[in-house]
């Protein structure tokens, strides 16, 4: 009988309005959180820049340059290449190069060794001209200077590409900036989930209960089957929505990987830093995980608050220390997210209430042992085991109480 | 088919409910076909509750679909019942309409058959005649002498007398929570210790109230009303009347066991 109920509430839910709005606006919001900012830094396009030959030398340098430093790996670092691909044009003299920059042919014009032409002041963020430019015009003019010392060019050109300095740290990588995204998006997602699935579960009870029908359902089969079966049926389509939503990220983030395969510096993921191999099976289980465990731990609680007032109305009043304590616990999580591994975070992670929060997050950043993972969902799975049998004894003992709101003594003492 | 009656706040519904359930019973028990009931047998029970309530968003023939499998139909089975409900219901063409886009007689028929479509064993009514209109009620007589007769064992509380009397085999009558009545309707009227006594026309009405064992006299469309002792002796009564146009000797109604009844049962 069991299998009936949960398929009513999973078709009911799963059919109606509000989970495919639901659905289709978490994907557009998360979806828009990956991929506007890739389309705002979309630079693939090379920067365009035209020379004319008395700043040939300066340009020659400068893809020199260029050259060494994508060897080097320096292009992925921010701080040491803002720019990107530069691809140089020829132009024949000044009067050619305030054309050729005025029609915008070319993003910058270099017409002798010292002198950049640009459409306005400010287009290139620091120095109006591209790093790599910059730094030839150093290598350029040290030249002069060196040439009596018999170091060549080529070596000069080296020294001055490459990051010379390796950096050693004394506590290990620092967090990683796309685990940190990977944490929040998936605190949001638990958050959002739990407050919508657990509205649903409290509106649900209620709804039959000021409907009346639960006075049929129960002469059929005991309170207890139907209030496992609405937590398992409601519990199946918020799996249904999170598989939808990572399925669907899972597929943008490939798309978008495979735009630029070999240089997610500038394109795709890579604007947030985040790229599908950040994204671990093991951080999405472990969410999934604890989305089971938070979802069966509140929802049983949602119904036995649904099952206390008899008017629809009534059931958000009654619900709001339920959902301060959803909220609580995301302020927990936050304050996780910036410091996974302090006194909060570990009180967090052993409050039943706070663990589904907290726990992903610390996962997601690398700062939680595997022994504190399984202490925290014993501590979990027996409350979630108590909680059934309270919440469901006051469930049973309200949800045939018609009329007015029902005191939580009263249920529990069960006196229909 | 049981009529289960008594008074306001004697208990109808309390009982009714007893037997699914969904009261805690201080003492005592219900048991059918000598057993306790339980799971099991509730499956086998249809019920239309005083309080009528369905899921109002649900489309209806997934509903009746659905309570249909709650009492142990496969899928194929109770959609192919729900389908033929609904054509007998007159709601053939509203298989995917919902409950609330339904008129308020519809919703009540919707309610029926919810009680009826797995044909269960005992079906339990609660005032299934109240809020009906005279055609619906003559469909609601009809769908239970029907179901009757396949031998489902009906039990229903109205306060319509003569329906019940119409339409019920065997009564139970209640007050303060205990049965003070019960039986066949038939026997009920023969052991009554009343007899009926109806006048029109009589020479000396009035002599009447002289005589012993004479009970009560009210006026109805010209006719004067009498409860006398069943043993009184009918042929004294015209003599003593001087001769009538109208006169009938008969057991009492249910209305007036009913009235009898309670009466006593309060005064007990």
């Amino acid at each position: 009988m069991i299998g009936v109920v949960i398929g009513r509430e999973y078709r009911e839910r799963v059919r109606s309005k509000a989970f495919i709005l639901a659905t289709v606006f978490t994907v557009l919001i998360f979806g828009s959180i990956l991929v506007i900012p890739s389309i705002l830094a979309d630079d693939d396009e090379p920067t365009l820049v035209g020379y004319t030959s008395e700043a040939g030398h300066v340009m020659d340098v400068a893809q020199a340059l260029d050259e060494v430093q994508a060897a080097e790996g320096l292009e992925d670092d921010p701080d040491a290449m803002p720019e990107l691909t530069i691809e140089a044009v020829v132009l024949t003299d000044r009067a050619d190069a305030e054309q050729a920059v005025a029609s915008g042919e070319v993003d910058l014009a270099m017409v002798d060794a010292s002198t950049a032409l640009v459409p306005r002041e400010g287009i290139f963020a620091s120095s109006g001209v591209p790093g790599v430019v910059r730094q030839a015009a150093r290598v350029v003019a040290l030249e002069e200077v060196v040439a009596d010392t018999g170091i060549t060019n080529d070596e000069l050109t080296e020294i001055l590409g490459a990051g010379l300095i390796e950096v050693e740290s004394l506590e290990g990588e620092a967090v990683d900036e796309s685990r940190t995204i990977i944490a929040y998006a998936g605190m949001m997602l638990t958050y959002v989930a739990l407050l919508m699935y657990g509205t649903w579960m409290l509106l649900g009870v209620t709804e039959e209960k000021s409907s009346r029908v639960v006075e049929i359902v129960v002469a059929t089969i005991r309170p207890a089957t139907l209030l496992t079966g609405k937590v398992i049926g409601i519990g199946l389509v918020a799996l249904t929505q999170l598989v939808l939503i990572f399925v669907f990220m899972g597929g943008l983030l490939y798309a978008m990987g495979l735009r630029t395969p070999d240089d997610l510096g500038g394109a795709g993921g890579g604007a947030l830093g985040v790229t599908i191999d950040d994204i671990s099976i093991g951080s999405v289980l472990m969410l999934v995980l604890w989305f089971v465990v938070g979802f069966s731990i509140y929802n049983v609680l949602f119904a036995a608050v649904g099952s206390l007032v008899s008017r629809v109305e009534d059931a958000q009043n009654a619900n709001i220390p339920l959902s301060l304590s959803v909220v609580g616990s995301l302020v927990l999580s936050i304050s996780t997210l910036g410091n996974p591994s302090g006194t909060v975070a570990i009180i967090g992670t052993y409050i039943p209430f706070s663990a589904p929060f907290v726990v992903p997050v610390r996962y997601a950043l690398g700062s939680i042992a595997g022994w504190e993972i399984l202490l925290s969902l014993g501590i979990s799975l027996v409350t979630f085991y108590l909680l059934t049998r309270l919440a469901g004894r006051i469930y049973e003992g309200a949800i045939l109480r018609a009329g007015g709101r029902v005191k939580i003594r009263e249920a529990w003492r069960g006196d229909r | 088919m049981l009529g289960f009656l008594g008074p306001n706040g004697a208990g109808k519904t309390t009982s009714m409910r007893a037997v699914f359930g969904l009261v805690r019973l201080d003492s005592g028990g219900v048991r059918w076909r000598g057993a306790a009931i339980g799971e099991a047998e509730r499956r086998t029970f249809g019920y239309l509750p005083e309080q009528r309530g369905l899921y109002p968003k649900m489309k209806i023939g997934e509903q009746l679909t659905y309570f249909a499998r709650l009492h142990g139909l496969e899928r194929r089975e109770a959609e192919s019942e729900a389908k033929s409900w609904l054509e007998r219901l007159g709601l053939g063409g509203r298989f995917t309409s919902k409950l609330e886009e339904l008129s308020h007689g519809n919703q009540q028929r919707v309610q029926l058959a919810v009680a009826l479509i797995h044909q269960p064993d005992l079906l339990v009514l609660d005032e299934p005649f109240s809020g009906l209109d005279p055609m619906g009620v003559d469909e609601m007589a009809s769908v239970l002498s029907e179901q009757a007769a396949q031998g489902t064992a009906v039990v229903f509380s109205s306060h319509q007398l003569e329906l019940v009397e119409d339409l019920c085999d065997d009564v139970a009558i209640i007050a303060s929570g205990r049965i003070v009545l019960q039986g066949e309707v038939a026997d009920l009227k023969r052991e009554a210790p009343v007899r009926l006594l109806e006048v029109g026309g009589a020479a000396r009405p009035e002599a009447l109230d002289r005589l012993a064992g004479v009970h009560h006299r009210s006026r109805e469309q010209g006719h004067e009303r009498f409860l006398v002792d069943a043993d009184t002796d009918p042929v004294a009564l015209l003599d003593a009347l001087g001769g009538a146009e109208h006169f009938a000797f008969t057991p009492p109604s249910l209305e007036d066991l009913f009235r009898e009844a309670v009466g006593n049962g309060g005064a007990r």
